[in-house]
């Protein structure tokens, strides 16, 4: 009786374990999906920037604000989107680490999980030859 | 990425039925992607293949010459062409840049080669992966075959 108890306890203790594990999943494919959308905007960018550099530094460049295009300054189109690349990888970078972060959190999980099976596979091993 | 496929080619013989079948749908998933982007960069590419030729054909018309301007797809108004030699290129991310004839075909021009470089890319990596799942595949008969010999 004591040893259904116990089980029952681990039982309950692998549920909650489970439950976490799912969650971490959500927030990693919830990661990737960040990523995703920041490694695209990086792209664009890139490719921007690259074509601002090929331009005479009298050319028109101009922003388009809501539905109005306002003619820009091309030092500070440039600085601009400099610095979004520069902001974009670093919130990229951010991203890895916690990604990081959240897969060792995940695998531990997954660890802990597994050990908890065996000890209820075993303890219902035990009740089965008593 | 070839490395790691032909050292995969070699353990191909080692994996059971199972690991085999899991392979190789996630190789079918990789180039079901893989064709996707293709297809949509071939898209792109054609976008940016008219307005080279729109641009071009714009080059040609005359001067002043009366044209009607969208609005809403059933609503035109009139305008008249001031310069045709002067064009307005999103550039991407909300800039536009003002660019002369040459410079906007010379930008078309470079965004279309760019693009075939990339679709020439992912069209060998597609044909690399469609290689392997070939052999993964043939592997996996092979094995089902002999089991059903087995049995």
């Amino acid at each position: 009786m004591a040893s259904s108890a116990a089980t029952r306890e681990l039982q309950r203790d692998l549920e909650n374990k489970a439950n976490d594990l799912s969650k971490l999943q959500k927030d990693i494919s919830k990661n990737h999906q960040i990523r995703k959308k920041y490694t695209i905007q990086l792209g664009e960018n890139e490719l921007v920037l690259k074509e601002l550099d090929l331009l005479n530094e009298d050319a028109n460049v101009y922003k388009l604000i809501g539905p109005v295009l306002v003619k820009q300054d091309m030092a500070e189109a440039r600085a601009n989107v400099k610095k979004r690349i520069e902001y974009i990888s670093a919130e990229l970078k951010r991203l890895d680490s916690t990604l990081q972060d959240l897969e060792e959190k995940q695998n531990s999980k997954k660890e802990t999980i597994m050990k908890l099976q065996q000890k209820i596979q075993s303890l219902q091993a035990g009740k089965g030859k008593a | 990425m070839a490395n790691k496929e032909t050292i995969k080619l070699e353990s191909l013989s080692e994996m059971n039925i199972y690991q085999l079948g899991s392979l190789r749908q996630q190789l079918e998933q990789e180039i079901e992607i893989l064709g996707r982007s293709v297809e949509q960069l071939i898209t792109l590419q054609n976008r940016f293949k008219q307005s080279e030729i729109c641009i071009f054909k714009q080059s040609q018309t005359e001067e002043n010459s009366e044209i009607l301007v969208p609005l809403t797809s059933s609503l035109y108004v009139q305008g008249t062409i001031k310069d045709k030699k002067k064009f307005l290129i999103d550039i991407g991310t909300g800039y536009y840049v003002e660019k002369e004839l040459e410079g906007a075909l010379d930008y078309f021009s470079r965004k279309i080669k760019f693009l075939a470089a990339e679709i020439e890319k992912l069209t060998k990596l597609t044909q690399a992966k469609i290689n392997f799942r070939d052999s993964v595949l043939e592997e996996f008969q092979f094995k089902t075959q002999q089991q059903v010999a087995s049995n």
